[in-house]
């Protein structure tokens, strides 16, 4: 039951959760740019940084494009009203980031761990409180965890200082009852003065939903983001949540027309490809899988594609080109059926006899299209068996969406 | 040759794996003690099984115990913060300290790449079990060419994680980096470690990955067989110490904003090294190779050290 005093206190997530579509590069001038517009919207508090916390640029994440302290340092200088916050992972972020951050100006952190995991959190949420801090503990992929035992972390987050604590569904793989289920699990151990919050993706298209569903069970911090912007196939987008909660009667600050126009101006023309739920990550998040690594993984699978002799660009191939069991050696997705095929499954078995790639043999003849994949110099083994295995499953288009072992 | 005797301090699961590779693989060291401070402890436990003198009264314990003075290396399995105060407690008695804490007073110490450059210190450091993995990688990239950027990613499973690592995740991300930088060779150096609760536990993995300058495809073979060479030294000590898979390379995407990792020195390629420690499951079952990998050290380290002392005299 939800009653026309509902508050909720809106979390841009914008330049955080969304740096992750924006393989974490934006510009500083942009960052200003948007930082500004969802100020003037209204919005209550808003986080910055590298889409894995301060700390999170590396190659096994991505590097961004800009130090965190850089884009940070743009948003504090472009905030009149709206709270400037962060997010730390321990393990990647540290107490250090942390302190950098608050010299900055942050003045609101949110201590992120694994749902299983929380105990590694205690370290840095006590610091923040030291700092004075509004903290908030983070659970992420909050699906793999039942309702009873993630409230268990979520109580530990809060013995360690956290004054709010979050149901995270990195995964986007929550329905209203799961995400239900996990906010009265957390009524029923938390103190009544521990704030809640909701994290939602949109990989079922229930991001909006589920924030709401989550504000009528008692959550009072709703995260969202300007068109959506976030990894995978997107977090709770602003605007439609905003509008929805406007005409529920629900009590908060922002201004829809304001953001409906930030959303469309300077965020949409960022984005490299749309931010929305298809086949990937309609598939990560059915079956529950963590989808920071979705621009990594089309990256590599792009580099394989440029090797591949097949199509280069699925988007061109003709519905005959997507017949099942026509399978190219370098990516499973498929190819035209031709003479060359039987070629390309001859020099496979060579390579997988050998186990080496062509590059390797620098003093024989290069690998030439027909009897092996082109590459481009300097790379070596990329292309293992092991690392194709790995990337081809989920890309064939051939291939059924596998049902996920569920509930 | 009399055996050299050694003590443990730290009855958790390091301490007690590590009293246990005293006892059953070591020709030079005995134990001449092993110190907790929960005298429930599984640890202290088996230390009396096996005939061991405990005592639960930590470094004041160990002190004031009879045979105290015949002890020539002290093991540190504790923590960062208890083995300051341990060291401190202990510098009077002319010790030497194997610090298996990210605590790092003494100087880092990778048996297979610069031990011999540490045989007199009286404390050296154990660095990390990520760091231990991984830096002695970094290193054998870093006798090839300069290494602008380093970074690791160590995954355990949660089981392997006890509360000390738990509560000071931070020690091992610093401790590591520092230690990649000072030890492996490299300018900028960056250390991740994951928690993984995944069931049933899986192995330790670590993962290596270095940017470096080769536009001329000149390097790639001899870094390959520098880092074979490496895993085999590793191995030696560590038997579950493996490459997972081949070491690979890939061009630097001329877009990549690597800058912001290696400070602006100009990068060419990326060589990625998968690794897998097996443990010896002598007290943690072989999921942990990432115990294993440091009591493993450890022990090298104080075999070395007593041997050399052992010379001296």
């Amino acid at each position: 039951m939800t009653t026309s005093t509902t508050k909720v206190f809106l979390r841009d997530v914008t330049l955080r959760d969304g740096m992750h579509a924006l393989r974490h590069r934006v510009t500083p001038e942009n960052v200003g740019r948007i930082v500004a517009a969802i100020d003037a919207a209204g919005v209550d508090a808003l986080e910055v940084a590298h889409g894995d916390g301060p700390g999170g640029g590396s190659l096994n994440y991505g590097p961004g494009s800009h130090t965190d302290w850089e884009w940070l340092e743009v948003a504090a200088a472009n905030l009149t009203n709206a709270r400037l916050t962060t997010l730390i992972l321990p393990g990647i972020g540290t107490v250090h980031d942390l302190k950098r951050a608050f010299e900055i100006g942050v003045r609101s952190v949110r201590v992120a761990t694994h749902c299983s995991e929380a105990d590694v959190s205690a370290e840095h949420i006590g610091v923040a409180r030291e700092l004075g801090m509004d903290v908030s503990g983070f659970l992420m992929m909050g699906h793999l965890a039942e309702p009873q035992a993630l409230a268990q972390q979520a109580k530990l987050m809060e013995s360690y200082g956290a004054n709010c604590v979050y149901v995270v569904d990195s995964g986007g793989r929550l329905t209203m009852d799961g995400i239900r289920d996990r906010v009265r699990a957390y009524h029923d151990v938390l103190s009544p003065d521990t704030e809640l919050g909701v994290h939602a993706h949109q990989n079922l298209s229930l991001a909006v939903a589920n924030s709401m569903v989550a504000v009528e069970e008692g959550v009072l911090r709703v995260d969202a983001s300007l068109a959506g912007l976030g990894a995978g196939a997107g977090n709770c987008p602003i605007e439609p949540f905003v509008a929805a909660a406007t005409l529920q009667g629900w009590s908060h600050n922002a201004d829809l027309h304001a953001l409906r126009d930030a959303a469309d101006d300077p965020v949409r023309p960022l984005m490299e490809q749309p931010v929305r739920v298809d086949r990937e990550t309609l598939t990560l998040g059915y079956a529950g899988v963590y989808s920071s690594f979705l621009r990594h993984a089309q990256g590599c699978v792009g580099d394989v594609r440029r090797r591949c002799p097949g199509p280069a660009d699925r988007s061109r191939q003709t519905q005959a080109d997507r017949r099942p069991g026509r399978t190219c050696s370098w990516t499973s997705h498929s190819t035209s059926p031709g003479p060359q095929q039987a070629s390309r499954e001859r020099a496979r078995g060579r390579r997988v006899a050998r186990r080496r790639c062509p590059r390797r043999d620098r003093g024989g003849p290069r690998p030439s299209p027909s009897s092996g994949p082109a590459r481009r110099a300097g790379d070596r083994c990329v292309g293992a068996p092991e690392a194709r295995h790995r990337l081809g499953p989920p890309l064939s288009p051939a291939r059924p969406l596998r049902r996920a072992r569920g509930p | 040759m009399s055996k050299t005797k050694v003590a443990v301090i730290g009855s958790g699961n390091i301490g007690t794996d590590l009293m246990i590779k005293v006892l059953r693989l070591s020709e030079t060291l005995e134990m001449g003690a092993m110190v907790g401070i929960d005298p429930d402890s599984d640890g202290l436990a088996r230390a009396t099984r096996f005939g061991v003198p405990t005592t639960h009264e930590g470094v004041d314990g160990l002190i004031a115990l009879p045979g105290f003075e015949d002890i020539d290396i002290v093991f540190d399995a504790t923590s960062a913060a208890a083995h300051e105060t341990n060291a401190a407690k202990l510098a009077p008695y002319g010790k030497t300290m194997v610090d298996l804490t990210p605590a790092a007073i003494g100087p880092f110490v990778v048996p297979a790449v610069n031990l011999d450059e540490h045989r007199d210190a009286t404390n050296v450091n154990m660095v990390t079990c990520g760091g231990r993995a991984t830096i002695p990688v970094v290193a054998a990239i870093s006798r090839v060419t300069e290494v602008p950027y380093a970074e690791i990613v160590a995954s355990i499973a949660s089981k392997s994680a006890g509360p000390g690592t738990r509560a000071n995740i931070d020690e091992f991300t610093e401790t590591t980096a520092h230690a990649i930088e000072q030890v492996g060779g490299a300018t900028h150096g960056k250390a991740i470690i994951i928690l993984n609760p995944a069931e049933p536990p899986m192995i330790m993995r670590d993962t290596v990955l270095a940017l470096f300058h080769d536009p001329h495809l000149s390097l790639q073979d001899e870094i390959v067989a520098s880092i074979e060479k490496m895993v085999a030294d590793v191995a030696a000590y560590v038997p579950g110490y493996r490459l997972k898979q081949a070491v690979q390379f890939t061009q630097v995407p001329a877009d990549a904003p690597v800058h912001t990792l290696t400070g602006g020195a100009p990068v060419s390629h990326r060589v990625s090294v998968f690794l897998e420690v097996e443990g010896a499951a002598h007290y943690l079952p072989a999921y942990a190779g990432n115990l294993d990998i440091m009591t493993s050290a450890a022990l090298r380290v104080a075999e070395q050290l007593a041997a050399s002392k052992e010379s001296v005299r």
